[in-house]
C-alpha cells in the first residue's frame, strides 16, 4: 500500500526530500506557505561553495533519470508524479491517529486557479496597483497581481488582496477566466504516515539587538538584504546603492552580529561567514571598499577559496567585535577595538552589513509536539514517533549539508515506512 | 507529415505577432498549420493529440520547451517534435517592433522545420542490472551503509581491508566523535549487520560499467574472487597522520613527546589526579577541518579535567559546536596563539617556543610533555583504490565527487559512490548522513530496471583514428577503447555531446545533430533572414540547454528586452560547439556569434563550460590571423538568477 | 647510448665546417631520410608518434594556419571531414593580409602538430605506414644542417714530418688477397696504410669509419670485390660491395659538407687484382697527402 508523507516546508531541504521520496514511490505532499517554493535561497542570487543560481536543484527521476540537475524554474515541481504542491498552505493542527498524522493545512487564496492560468502575465501588465515590494526591502515597486519570485514555481501570478482595489481590470482581461477575486481559503485534513519538518530559518530582526542601529539607519542591513541588493532582480537591478540611491563606496561587514553571544543568540550560525565573503568578494568586483570586523572566519574547507580571494582582493580584516554602530551625519560609523593593534578605531563607511543569526522560524513551534532543544530548533532524528525534521530546521548550515540530511532522512522515512519492501 | 501548431497565450501573443502572416510563409515548410489560443490547457491538449499522427513531424510554436514539454510529452508519443518558445524568446522581449518581432518568429520556425529534417528515432537500450552492491569498507560509513542496504533487503557483500575487526573501526574513527557515542555507534551498527556477507580483501581489479560492475579482489590467503555488481560504494574512511611540525617537536627523538591519542589512552587510567604540564601543538600550516578542531577540543578538555595544566599551541581551530569551546576554556585549558618554533630539551622539561607573528609576540612555556595533534588524511591505499576503481581524486588525495553542492556522494564515475571519510574529514553524524545518501543513490539504481531511451553518439569506425580523445574528453566514462575500437557505453551516457567537439576527424556524431544539421540550420536560418530582414545585421546566440537557456527563458519572464536578430540555437552542452559551427555561422553571415554556458564549475556535464571556452579562444585567434576581427566571437555564461545576461551580452542595440 | 646516437655523436665530433647543404640520400642507402608533414589533414591523432620506436616525433600545440589556408581541397574531399569543413570555412573568411601559425589553448583535445627530429629519425617509415590521414611521407633527403648546426673550426696546427695516416677495410674475400698478392708480388705501395678485415665490404659500418675519422685518421679506404662479384651477394642489387658503395657516396657527400671532404674512397678489386690493389692505395695516399692532416687532429691536440 502506498504510503503518504507530508513534508513541511518546500525551502532546498524540503524540496530535496519531497522529491527524494516521491521517486520513491510514496505519495508526498510539499506544503509552502508562501506563493513559491524555494525559501531563503531565492533572496540570495548566487551561493557558495558553487557560485552559481541558489535555485538549483538536483533532478528528479521523472525529469531527466537523476541526471541533470533543474532550477526550480525548469523542474516544473508540482507535476511530477506523486508530488503534490501545496503552495500557499499552512500548517495548522498536527494530530496523532492511531498509528498515522492527521494534517490539518490551510490554504490561503491565490485568486487564480492553476489549472486555468496560463502564464500570460496580462493581468499583471493592465494592474495600476503599485506597493512596496517588501522582498526588495521595500525599495521597489510590485504590482497588487504579482509574481513575488521571478524565476519561482508555481509560475503563476498571487494577488495581495490586502492591496488589491477589486477594479476587476485583470478579470477582464484574462481570457481563459483564471481570476477569482472572491476566493475564499481552503481547509483540508490529510491522513499521513509520516511528517518531514523543513521549515527553514530566518534571519534575526537585528532590531532585537539596538546597539548596532539597525531600523534606526537605513544603510544598516543584514547579509540577506545585502543580497537582495547585490541581485540583479532585486531593486537597484544589482547596483550596490545607498538608501538614498548614492553608490556605495565602502561597506563595514560585521561577522558574529548576535550569534555566539550570551546576550542574544548562543550558538553559531555556521553559514554566515562564508556568505559574508562572498558578498564581500562581489563588492570587492564592484570596486567598492570592504572591511569585515570577525571574531573567527568559521569557513569550512570546501569553501576555503573564498578566504584566500578575499584576501587576495584586498578585503580588510579587523579582528575585534563592534560594540556599536553609531549614526554620524548621515552614515554610519562602526567602533570596535582591534585586538591585534589593541587600538580602538572608527571605520566610516557608507553602508554597514550586519551577519544576523539564523533562528528557526517562530510560528511553527507551537503546532507541532516534537521536542525542540534550547535554541528552537527540531532533533533530527523522530523514528519512534514517524516526525523528521531536516534541513536548517535542525540548525543553521549551509546548503550541502541541508541537501544531504534531506536525503538521508529521506532513506530514513522509506526505512521506517517500508521497511525492506 | 510535417506539422505546425503555434500558440497565441491566451490571446496576448497575436498582439505583438502577426499570425496570420506566420501562417502564410510557414506554409512553405510545413502540411498543416494550426493556431491554438491555450495549447496548456485541457482542449488545447486534446486537440494536439486528436491532430497528430504517430509519424507526423511536429513543430510547436509556443511558451518555453520548460514549459510546454512535460505536458504535450505526456500526450503524445511521436519521436520528432521541435519546440520554438515564441513567448520568452520572442514576444516577451520584442514587444515594441511587431514587423520584426514576426519576422524573428518566421525564421525560428523555419529553423525548427530544418532541424526536424534532421531528427533521428531515439535509441532504446536495456542494460543488465546486478542486484546487488558492493561496499568497500573500513569506516564507519561502510558499516552504517550495509547496515541500512541490509535492511532494504538488497543484496550487498562488505569488503572489508585484511585484518579488520571491530576494534579496528574504532580506532581508525577515534576523532569523529566522544568516545561514548561512538562506542555505542559501532557496537550497534555491528550488531545490525548479523546476516550480511561480510569478506576481507583487497581490490584488484574492476572491469564492466554501472549495472554490472565485474569486481575481482584478493583475500589475505592470497585467492582472488570475482563477483558482479550493480553499484560500489566506497568508504574506506580515512586515517590520522603526523604532521610535519612532529619532527621539529622531536617526536621520535624524545620520550617526551607523543601524539595527543596516546596521551589520552594513557591518561586516566587510575583514579589519581594528574599534575603535569602539557604542550598540545597543532601545526598551524595545515588547514584544520572541524572535525579535527572538535576533537582537539574534547581531548584537551578531557586533559585538563584530569588536573594536568594544559597549553594549546594554534592558529585556527574549527569546531561546529561552539559547547566544546567554552567546555575546554572552563576546563582551563589556555589557549596560545602561534607558531611552535623551537624546543629544547633540557632534564626538568621541554621548552617551547611559540611565535605569534601577527601580534609579535613570543612566548616560552616548560612543559613535561608534548601532544601533537594529528591531521586527518586519506587511508593510504585511496590513491591505489581510486585508480582501479576508475575514480577521481581531489588535490588532498580524498576521493572527489562530481559536484559539491547538491551531489555529496558521485563520484566521476557512474554507479560508484563515496560515503563517509574518504571524501573529507567527517564527524561521526555527518558520516553516517553521508552513508544514507550513497545507499539512497545505490538503492534506487539497482532497483530500476537500466532502461535508457535518448539520441546517442555513433561512430563511424572508418573516419575513427582511434586518437581517443573523445575517450579523455568524455566527463561519464561513456567511451571506451575495446578491441582497439572505440565504443559506446550508454548506461554512463548523459547525452552531452561534448565527444563530437573533441574529435579532430568528426568520426563521432550525436544523434539528430551532426555536422550536416548544424549547417542545413544555420543556412535556413540566415537565408530566411535575409528575406525578412535583407541586409539588418543579426547575431547567433549557441546556448547550453541547461543554465544558458533557462537564462534566456528568463530574460523572456523578466521582459529584459534586446534587439529582434538575435537567434538563439540550443546545443545539449555547450561543450559540443566546435570551430566549425562557429566558423559556419560567421560564413553564412551573423555579424557576431555568442557561446552561452553554465557558469565556471557549475557546468552540468562537469566541463563542458571550459571547453567551450577554450574553443572559443582558439577560434578567436584564427580570426585573427586570417584578418576578421576576433570579437566577433564571444564566450560567456548565463543563469537563471541573472536574467539581464542576455540583455548585456547582446546590448540593447544591436 | 644507442647506436645512432652514438653514430650521430661521432659525425658531430668529427665536424669541422658548418654544413649549409640538406643532402641527397641515395636509393639503396635505408636509415636515413626526412619526414615531409602535411598539417591540414592531421589530427593529431598521435598514431605516427605511437608508432616511432626512437621517439622523433612530437605533438606541438600549434595550429598551422598558413599551411590550412594554402592548400587545395582534393575532389575526394580529406578522409578527416571535419578539417575539410574548416579550411573550408577559414578560407571562405580569409581577407588579405599575413597569417602566422597560432598556439592551442592547453586542455584542448583534438588539435596539433608534429615535430620531427632529424637527428633521432631512423627512417623506418613506421609513421608513414600507421597515419590514417596521410600526412607524412618519407623523402630520400637528410637535413644534415639541422642535425651539426653551427661548427667552429679547430686551430689548424702543424704537424712537423706529417704522414698521412690511412686506414683500409678490406673484405675478407677478394680485396685482402689482392693485398696479400700485392705483397708477394713486391709491389710498393705507400706504408701510411694499416688494413682492417672486414667480412665482406658492404659490413663496414658507418659507426667504424667515423670512428676512425673521430681518431684524428687522416683518411679511409674501403676494398671489396668487383661489382657484381660478391662473394655474399652475387650481382644482386642488395650485395654487399652495391650497398657501401651508396653507402660511401652518402658519407663523403657528408663529409664534403662538414670539411672533411675526400677523405674517404670505395674502390672494388679481384683477388687477381694485386696490381690494381697497389694503385688504389698509391692513388689515395697521393690525394690525401695533398689535402693535409686531418682537421680533427686540431680537436683533438684541443682536446688534450
Amino acid at each position: 500500500m502506498t504510503k503518504t508523507v507530508v513534508v513541511v516546508g518546500a525551502g532546498l531541504a524540503g524540496i530535496h526530500v519531497a522529491q527524494q521520496l516521491a521517486d520513491l514511490g510514496m505519495r508526498v505532499h510539499l506544503i509552502e506557505k508562501e506563493a513559491t517554493v524555494g525559501g531563503l535561497a531565492t533572496h540570495l542570487g548566487k551561493v557558495f561553495p558553487t557560485d552559481d543560481c541558489a535555485l538549483c536543484l538536483d533532478a528528479c527521476k521523472e525529469l531527466h533519470d537523476d541526471k541533470h540537475r533543474r532550477c526550480q524554474y525548469r523542474s516544473l515541481l508540482g507535476t511530477q508524479k506523486g508530488l503534490t504542491l501545496h503552495s500557499l498552505t499552512d500548517v495548522r493542527s498536527i494530530k496523532k491517529n492511531g498509528g498515522k498524522f492527521s494534517v490539518s493545512l490551510r490554504t490561503q487564496p491565490r485568486f487564480i486557479s492553476p489549472d486555468r492560468c496560463v502564464v500570460c502575465l496580462e493581468c499583471i501588465n493592465v494592474c495600476d496597483v503599485e506597493v512596496p515590494d517588501e522582498r526588495n526591502l521595500g525599495r521597489s515597486k510590485r504590482k497588487a497581481i504579482y509574481r513575488p519570485v521571478p524565476q519561482g514555481v508555481p509560475l503563476i501570478p498571487v494577488i495581495d488582496i490586502e492591496s488589491c482595489t477589486k477594479c476587476g481590470k485583470c478579470v477582464d482581461v484574462c481570457g481563459v477566466d483564471a481570476i477569482d477575486l472572491e476566493q475564499k481559503p481552503k481547509n483540508r485534513t490529510i491522513n499521513a504516515d509520516a511528517v518531514i519538518i523543513a521549515t527553514g530559518v530566518e534571519e534575526l530582526a537585528p532590531s532585537m539587538l539596538p546597539g548596532y542601529a539597525y531600523g534606526v539607519c537605513e544603510d544598516v542591513l543584514t547579509q540577506r538584504e545585502l543580497a537582495r541588493l547585490l541581485d540583479t532582480t532585486g531593486p537597484t537591478n544589482g547596483s550596490v546603492l545607498t538608501a538614498s540611491m548614492k553608490p556605495v563606496e565602502s561597506v563595514t561587514m560585521i561577522l558574529c552580529a548576535g550569534s555566539r553571544d550570551l546576550n542574544a543568540v548562543e550558538y553559531c550560525s555556521q553559514a554566515c561567514c562564508t556568505y559574508s565573503l562572498k558578498h564581500a568578494i562581489m563588492l570587492r568586483n564592484f570596486g567598492i571598499n570592504v572591511t569585515i570586523c570577525y571574531m573567527d572566519l568559521r569557513v569550512p574547507l570546501h569553501s576555503q577559496h573564498y578566504l584566500t580571494l578575499a584576501r587576495d582582493l584586498g578585503v580588510r580584516f579587523v579582528r575585534g567585535k563592534p560594540d556599536q554602530v553609531t549614526v554620524q551625519g548621515d552614515s554610519p560609523v562602526t567602533i570596535v577595538e582591534d585586538t591585534e593593534s589593541r587600538k580602538r578605531i572608527e571605520i566610516e563607511s557608507d553602508l554597514v552589513v550586519l551577519a544576523s543569526p539564523l533562528v528557526s522560524l517562530s510560528s511553527e513551534k507551537k503546532e507541532f509536539t516534537v521536542t525542540l532543544d534550547e535554541y528552537g530548533f527540531f532533533s533530527r532524528q523522530g523514528s519512534r514517533e514517524r516526525i523528521y525534521a531536516c534541513g536548517t530546521s535542525t540548525g543553521p548550515t549551509d546548503i550541502p549539508n541541508s541537501v544531504a540530511e534531506a536525503n538521508s532522512v529521506a532513506l530514513q522515512v522509506y526505512l521506517d515506512l517500508q521497511g525492506g519492501a | 507529415m510535417k506539422k505546425l501548431f503555434l500558440c497565441t497565450c491566451n490571446n496576448t501573443l497575436n498582439r505583438i505577432l502577426d499570425f496570420p502572416k506566420i501562417e502564410k510563409e510557414m506554409a512553405k515548410s510545413f502540411d498543416a498549420i494550426e493556431t491554438l489560443d491555450s495549447l496548456c490547457l485541457e482542449d488545447g491538449l486534446s486537440t494536439l493529440r486528436q491532430r497528430i499522427s504517430d509519424d507526423d513531424q511536429v513543430a510547436i510554436g509556443a511558451c518555453s520547451s520548460q514549459i510546454i514539454e512535460i505536458p504535450v510529452k505526456q500526450r503524445i508519443s511521436n519521436d520528432f517534435i521541435s519546440f520554438v518558445p515564441l513567448r520568452e524568446h520572442v514576444a516577451w522581449v520584442h514587444p515594441a517592433d511587431i514587423k520584426s518581432a514576426t519576422n524573428k518568429a518566421i525564421v525560428l520556425l523555419a529553423d525548427a522545420a530544418a532541424q526536424l529534417n534532421h531528427m533521428e528515432p531515439p535509441t532504446e537500450f536495456k542494460e543488465n542490472m546486478v542486484e546487488r552492491v558492493l561496499v568497500i569498507g573500513g569506516g564507519i560509513a561502510g558499516l552504517k551503509a550495509a547496515s541500512d542496504l541490509n535492511n532494504l533487503k538488497v543484496g550487498l557483500t562488505l569488503l572489508e581491508p585484511p585484518g579488520q575487526n571491530d576494534d579496528k573501526y574504532y580506532e581508525r574513527s577515534l576523532f569523529m566523535s566522544d568516545n561514548e557515542t561512538l562506542v555505542q555507534e559501532i557496537k550497534a551498527l555491528c550488531k545490525s549487520l548479523l546476516g550480511v556477507e561480510r569478506v576481507q580483501g583487497s581490490v584488484q581489479e574492476v572491469d564492466g560499467q554501472m549495472g554490472s560492475y565485474e569486481v575481482t579482489w584478493i583475500d589475505p590467503e592470497g585467492n582472488l574472487t570475482t563477483q558482479d555488481y550493480g553499484t560500489i560504494i566506497v568508504a574506506t574512511g580515512n586515517q590520522q597522520f603526523l604532521p610535519s611540525i612532529a619532527k621539529k617537536c622531536r617526536y621520535g627523538k624524545s620520550k617526551r613527546v607523543l601524539t595527543v591519542e596516546s596521551l589520552v589512552a594513557a591518561s586516566g587510567k587510575r583514579d589519581v589526579h594528574e599534575s603535569s604540564t602539557i604542550l598540545v601543538v597543532t601545526d598551524p600550516d595545515i588547514e584544520m577541518s572541524s572535525v579535527e578542531g572538535s576533537h582537539l577540543l574534547r581531548s584537551t578538555a578531557f586533559l585538563a579535567r584530569l588536573g594536568n595544566t594544559v597549553f594549546v599551541s594554534y592558529s585556527d581551530i574549527r569546531t561546529e559546536d561552539e559547547n566544546l569551546y567554552r567546555n575546554a576554556r572552563n576546563a582551563g585549558v589556555i589557549f596560545v596563539r602561534g607558531k611552535v618554533t623551537q624546543i629544547k630539551e633540557k632534564d626538568h622539561g621541554l621548552i617551547c617556543r611559540i611565535e605569534n607573528t601577527l601580534e609579535s609576540i613570543v612566548r616560552e612555556v616548560t612543559v613535561d610533555t608534548i601532544a601533537v595533534s594529528q591531521i586527518v588524511g586519506p587511508v593510504s591505499d585511496t590513491a591505489r583504490l581510486a585508480l582501479t576503481l576508475g575514480v577521481e581524486c581531489d588535490e588532498n588525495g580524498f576521493i572527489k565527487i562530481r559536484y559539491n553542492k547538491m551531489k555529496p556522494v558521485q563520484t566521476s564515475r557512474r554507479g560508484i559512490f563515496v560515503a563517509g571519510g574518504a571524501k573529507t574529514p567527517m564527524s561521526l553524524s555527518h558520516a553516517l548522513i553521508s552513508a544514507q545518501n550513497a545507499v539512497l543513490e545505490a538503492f534506487k539504481i539497482v532497483r530500476s530496471p537500466l532502461k535508457r531511451f535518448g539520441w546517442i553518439p555513433v561512430i563511424d569506425d572508418e573516419s575513427c583514428d582511434v586518437c581517443k580523445a573523445c575517450i579523455t574528453a568524455c566527463p561519464n566514462d561513456a567511451l571506451r577503447l575495446i578491441d582497439e575500437k572505440v565504443v559506446h557505453i550508454p548506461v554512463h551516457c548523459e547525452f552531452c555531446g561534448i565527444c563530437v567537439s573533441s574529435c579532430p576527424t568528426r568520426a563521432i556524431e550525436f544523434q539528430s545533430h551532426n555536422k550536416e544539421s548544424w549547417f542545413d540550420r544555420l543556412e535556413t536560418i540566415a537565408k530566411t533572414h535575409r528575406q525578412l530582414e535583407r541586409n539588418k545585421p543579426f547575431t547567433l546566440v549557441y546556448a547550453c540547454s541547461e543554465c544558458a537557456n533557462a537564462s534566456i527563458d528568463q530574460a523572456g519572464f523578466a521582459g529584459k528586452s534586446y534587439p529582434t536578430g538575435t537567434y538563439v540555437i540550443q546545443f545539449p552542452c555547450a561543450g559540443m560547439v566546435s570551430p566549425i559551427e562557429i566558423l559556419k555561422g560567421l560564413v553564412v553571415g551573423a555579424e557576431r556569434v555568442i557561446v552561452a554556458h553554465c557558469p565556471p564549475g557549475g557546468c552540468h556535464h562537469q566541463k563542458g563550460d571550459h571547453l567551450s571556452e577554450l574553443v572559443v579562444h582558439l577560434t578567436k585567434d584564427m580570426l585573427r590571423e586570417i584578418g576578421q576581427d576576433p570579437d566577433r566571437v564571444r564566450a560567456t555564461y548565463m543563469i537563471a538568477a541573472m536574467p539581464e545576461k542576455m540583455q548585456k551580452e547582446v546590448g540593447l542595440h544591436g | 647510448m644507442d647506436k645512432r646516437e652514438r653514430l650521430i655523436q661521432k659525425i658531430q665530433n668529427i665536424a669541422v665546417k658548418t654544413p649549409t647543404q640538406i643532402l641527397e640520400v641515395p636509393e639503396k642507402v635505408e636509415g636515413f631520410g626526412s619526414i615531409s608533414y602535411r598539417p591540414p589533414s592531421c589530427s593529431a591523432c598521435m598514431k605516427c608518434i605511437e608508432a616511432c620506436e626512437v621517439e622523433a616525433l612530437e605533438l606541438e600545440p600549434l595550429v598551422r594556419l598558413p599551411e590550412y589556408l594554402n592548400v587545395v581541397i582534393p575532389e575526394e574531399g580529406f578522409r578527416s571531414k571535419n578539417r575539410e569543413s574548416l579550411i573550408s570555412l577559414l578560407q571562405s573568411l580569409k581577407q588579405n593580409g599575413e597569417t602566422q601559425t597560432i598556439s592551442v589553448p592547453t586542455g584542448l583535445p583534438g588539435y596539433g602538430s608534429i615535430s620531427w627530429s632529424a637527428q633521432k629519425c631512423i627512417a623506418c617509415n613506421k609513421c608513414v605506414e600507421a597515419c590514417k590521414e596521410d600526412c607524412l611521407s618519407l623523402e630520400k633527403t637528410y637535413d644534415l644542417v639541422s642535425v651539426i648546426g653551427e661548427v667552429e673550426p679547430p686551430p689548424v696546427i702543424e704537424v712537423p714530418d706529417w704522414e698521412p695516416f690511412i686506414i683500409c677495410f678490406v673484405c675478407w674475400e677478394c680485396s685482402h688477397s689482392a693485398a696479400d698478392l700485392a705483397g708477394l708480388m713486391h709491389l710498393h705501395y705507400p706504408t701510411n696504410i694499416r688494413t682492417v678485415r672486414v667480412p665482406c665490404s658492404g659490413a663496414v659500418e658507418p659507426i667504424q669509419i667515423m670512428t676512425a675519422l673521430e681518431n684524428g685518421v687522416d683518411g679511409v679506404l674501403v676494398t671489396g670485390c668487383l661489382l657484381s662479384e660478391c662473394h655474399y651477394g652475387g650481382d644482386d642489387p642488395l650485395a654487399g660491395n652495391f650497398m657501401q658503395a651508396d653507402f660511401v657516396r652518402f658519407w663523403q657527400s657528408m663529409l664534403e659538407e662538414i670539411g672533411l671532404g675526400g677523405r674517404l674512397y670505395i674502390d672494388f678489386a679481384s683477388a687477381a687484382m694485386g696490381i690494381k690493389f697497389a694503385e688504389i692505395v698509391t692513388e689515395f695516399v697521393e690525394k690525401i697527402k695533398k689535402l693535409g692532416p686531418s682537421p680533427v687532429r686540431g680537436k683533438l691536440e684541443v682536446k688534450s
